[in-house]
């Protein structure tokens, strides 16, 4: 099932996107964001295109990062991946991966994320198209270890070629969300007491936007019930948020926390926090 | 009475042990204080023979001390917890044995520490050190990272006292990260050091909470770090010795107070409180700051 849109973030080993774009500076944002996720993961990342290296060096990066990226074998540009493109050849393409995520991994990295700005010439369309359709089927199979991301510049694609690319490929990112990462945190209001279902991370660079929605919900001389089953990660600052919470409801009402995770159970331990008389914890194990 | 008190015992017999610790303990429970020992096996059974109470509370000093931040922590929960009258009472004797040097340098530098964190605390902490099996140098310390001496019941002033400040600012010693250590450059946000430390946590053995928890902690430190500089910042992580180690490097950083993350955070958040939780999590934590800018450092053993 073709998937319309997911962060650049989101795209894994084993995935085999697209990104239409329109707009240059929209495919360097992006070569930013598969190199960001890709050391975030510890990924080789190889950069494919006629002026991949240029565009590294456009990059928002200190020059001295690349550099030394380059200089350890984690970052790799090349000017074209043999075989795919014009008279693409889908043998040629599948050797040349194998090969590439081989000395990949046994570099010590986790992974091979090869980002491409795709050439192409409308000839050799139905060639590039099964090439495309060889790679998935090799990526979900076999190559596992493989992320590849391919950029069509959509202003050389008519409509219909666009979108026989795009059915080519298992996930389609479009090109400006692609940029964010998918949020971190939801937030879903109770329905049958005053709270909050609670899904995510909280951080201090999200834990502004919960701070805002746990103030709308609250309902003064009620009790506030956050539902944190989901919740996988809470910082300092965000399980301090929710001790300043209940440090502020008057007495007889309370901030119950149901099944908080380890990690909120044990800072509110160590801050002293779950001492707080209007602070109430149901569920969850330390 | 109230105010803290930590001395420490330097001891060569069972008798002298016992002169300083059943007048110690028989004192506070006969006032109604909490007395806690934390001793080896072997001076945990020599006191419950000479003053059997069932209202002391002993530990293996073996299980207790694990790891610097964790443990000092461990006893500002307990000693916060007391809001009676007096002082909570403890004998601490700390684990010197099988020691590395840098962790040997870590628990004297506790040592030290404990005077900051527990300043405003009720609590009488009381040191044992056996001069039959510790290294002179740990003995010397004693008298540098302890305010006074307690021998019998008569008490002393260290003459060689040293302030904290001075005792726990000189500089650590660092070795640098090896060249195939895992690195991220730059962070985009706090996210991105939590996904690099999880990933690369685990591939080095350290799963579920262990490695949640150095992720966690790197957070922790970022967040401090990034707050306190420009926002620059690199992470390097690598794995040695059945230890995994945790770098977050900040080039525009200068941090000048050596007790970061030992001074009791409050409700209301003050710059580096979070590291209270880093210094928890973690087996060890170093700070190291130079003309490169400054670098945290975590360390978590690898699970078994």
């Amino acid at each position: 099932m073709a998937r319309s849109y997911c962060s650049g973030f989101a795209v894994r080993c084993g995935h085999h996107a697209c990104v239409p774009y329109a707009r240059r500076e929209d495919l360097l944002a992006l070569f930013g964001v598969h190199l960001t996720a890709a050391l975030e993961c510890g990924e080789k990342i190889l950069f494919v295109g006629e002026d991949a290296g240029s565009m590294l060096e456009q990059l928002p990066l200190a020059t001295s990062a690349t550099e030394s990226l380059v200089a350890r074998g984690q970052l790799a540009t090349r000017p074209v991946l043999d075989g795919f493109g014009p008279a693409a050849d889908p043998d040629r393409v599948v050797a040349v991966l194998r090969a590439e995520a081989e000395a990949a991994t046994f570099a010590g990295y986790l992974g091979l994320r090869v980002c491409v700005d795709v050439p192409w010439i409308e000839s050799d369309l139905a060639k590039l198209l099964a090439c495309e359709q060889r790679i998935t089927a090799l990526l979900a199979d076999e190559l596992t270890e493989v992320a590849l991301i391919c950029h069509y510049d959509s202003g050389l694609l008519e409509e219909s070629i666009e979108l026989a690319v795009r059915a080519a490929h298992p996930i389609t990112l479009d090109a400006v969300r692609a940029q964010r990462r998918e949020p971190l945190l939801h937030l879903v209001p109770l329905r049958e007491r005053i709270g909050l279902h609670v899904r995510g991370e909280i951080d201090r660079t999200n834990v502004e936007e919960f701070a805002a929605v746990l103030r709308s919900v609250h309902r003064a001389g009620e009790n506030l019930h956050l539902e944190l089953e989901e919740l996988r990660y809470a910082d300092v600052a965000a399980v301090r948020l929710l001790a300043q919470t209940a440090n502020l409801f008057p007495n007889g009402h309370r901030l119950v926390l149901h099944s908080p995770a380890p990690i909120v159970l044990t800072t509110l331990k160590i801050y002293g926090w779950d001492r707080l008389p209007t602070l109430v914890i149901e569920g969850g194990d330390i | 009475m109230s105010g803290f008190v930590h001395q420490a015992c330097v001891y060569g017999s069972d008798e002298e042990f016992l002169s300083m610790a059943v007048p110690f303990v028989t004192a506070g429970t006969s006032a109604g204080e909490p007395v806690v020992v934390v001793a080896t096996p072997h001076n945990i059974d020599l006191l419950r023979r000479a003053q059997p109470d069932d209202r002391v509370e002993y530990i293996d000093c073996f299980s207790w001390y694990t790891a610097p931040g964790r443990t000092t922590l461990n006893y500002f929960d307990r000693v916060r917890s007391h809001t009676g009258p007096g002082r909570m009472r403890v004998i601490g004797e700390v684990v010197w044995e099988g020691r590395t040097p840098a962790q040997t340098a870590a628990w004297k530098r506790y040592e030290s520490t404990l005077n900051v964190t527990f300043a405003d605390t009720a609590s009488w902490i009381v040191c044992p050190y056996d001069t039959r099996t510790l290294p002179a140098d740990v003995i010397a310390d004693a008298r540098r990272t302890h305010p006074a001496h307690l021998g019998g019941s008569e008490i002393t002033s260290c003459a060689e006292y040293v302030d904290p400040g001075t005792f726990v600012g000189e500089a650590v010693t660092m070795s640098q990260p090896p060249a195939d250590a895992a690195v991220l450059p730059y962070a985009l946000d706090l996210h991105s050091v939590r996904r690099f430390v999880t990933i690369w946590s685990t591939v080095h053995g350290l799963h579920g909470e262990r490695g949640d928890s150095l992720a966690a902690a790197a957070t922790e430190v970022a967040a401090y770090l990034s707050e306190m500089g420009d926002g620059r910042l690199s992470v390097r992580l690598w794995s040695q010795s059945r230890t995994v180690t945790c770098d977050v490097h900040a080039p525009s950083v200068d941090i000048a107070d050596p007790f970061v993350g030992y001074r009791p955070p409050a409700l209301d958040p003050h710059p580096g409180d979070g590291l209270w939780l880093a210094r928890y999590l973690c087996d060890h934590l170093d700070i190291r700051c130079d003309s490169s800018g400054s670098t945290i450092r975590l360390e978590m053993m690898e699970d078994l």
